[in-house]
């Protein structure tokens, strides 16, 4: 088959999530592990969104490695923005260092942010430890 | 904050697929519009997976509130590569309207995806822990898809 021109893909950084996460609880089912890791707090910044993570607000439930975080944000406007993170935790072979490849939808009202709610993202994430927290490093698709 | 570097993300291309669709149902409900669209045939193609799309192997089932605003996609599908593996896939996104330069004053619709897979031992399992970004648009005559879908690193 001819191969056709293949269109390019523009990645746009938008923001950066501190995702502080504490009381972390898992184990190891008959079908498949899971994870409750509580949001307990966090910010948001970067270009196009600025806020904060609502303490408290939700978790990851992680099952197989498979990152599935539902939580809420607010804008600096007060806007409410409902997040949900879906990827993969995978681990650097040579430090051990995991890193994430996920990918955050969005819910929010109609105003200023509503754009989060029909645009993809892909996001970097990075675990840190002590205290406990997540940066991911979310790119828009344009 | 101290100053933060910014790592970057890359992507390269994994593979295309062009999809067939004999038939479009839409219905509004009482709170919202459903979409089921089928694809009647489809083929993939590319560096990284090549098969086709398992004809009636599921279907978009799509979510709207006004069409015209968009549409968010939600396809349920099987595909088969061409050394016979069985790979499911959950195509998750967007459609959005953007202005159709080949129709001055008309708009086309465009996709954004990050489909998941789910793929068994073997060749193709990358496909079931790597985040994969796709775009694609929606074409007439015949009625088809053309997604292209991107690895990201």
């Amino acid at each position: 088959m001819a191969q056709p021109d293949i269109p390019p893909v523009n990645l746009d950084y938008a923001f950066t999530i501190r995702l502080e996460t504490s009381g972390r609880i898992a184990f190891d089912g008959p079908m498949r592990s899971r994870v409750f890791e509580p949001v307990s707090g966090g910010e948001v910044f970067g270009p196009k969104f600025n806020g904060r993570v609502v303490p408290q607000s939700g978790a990851d439930y992680a099952s197989n490695n498979m990152m599935d975080a539902h939580l809420m944000l607010q804008a600096s406007d007060g806007t409410w923005v409902y997040m949900n993170v879906i990827g993969y935790e995978h681990t650097v072979t040579d430090d051990g260092t995991p890193y994430f490849r996920v990918s955050p939808y969005f819910d929010t009202p109609a105003g200023p942010h509503e754009w989060l709610g029909k645009t993809v993202f892909i996001a970097h994430a990075e675990r840190f430890h002590n205290p406990g927290y997540l940066m991911l490093h979310v790119y828009a698709l344009l | 904050m101290a100053e933060l570097q910014i790592p970057g993300i890359e992507v390269e291309y994994a593979f295309s697929i062009t999809m067939n669709f004999a038939e479009r149902i839409d219905f509004v409900g009482p709170r919202r519009g459903k979409g089921y669209v089928p694809p009647a045939s489809g083929t993939v193609y590319g560096p990284l997976l090549n098969g086709r799309v398992v004809p009636y192997s599921g279907a978009d089932f799509a979510i709207f509130r006004e069409v015209s605003q968009g549409i968010k996609a939600n396809t349920h599908y099987m595909l088969q590569a061409d050394d016979g593996t069985w790979i499911y896939i959950n195509n998750r996104g967007y459609l959005n309207r953007s202005p159709d330069p080949a129709n001055p004053g008309q708009t086309k619709l465009y996709f954004r995806m990050t489909p998941m897979f789910e793929a068994p031992a073997g060749p193709h399992e990358w496909l079931a822990r790597t985040m994969i970004v796709g775009t694609g648009e929606r074409l007439t005559n015949p009625d088809r898809s053309q997604f292209t879908y991107y690895r990201v690193k």
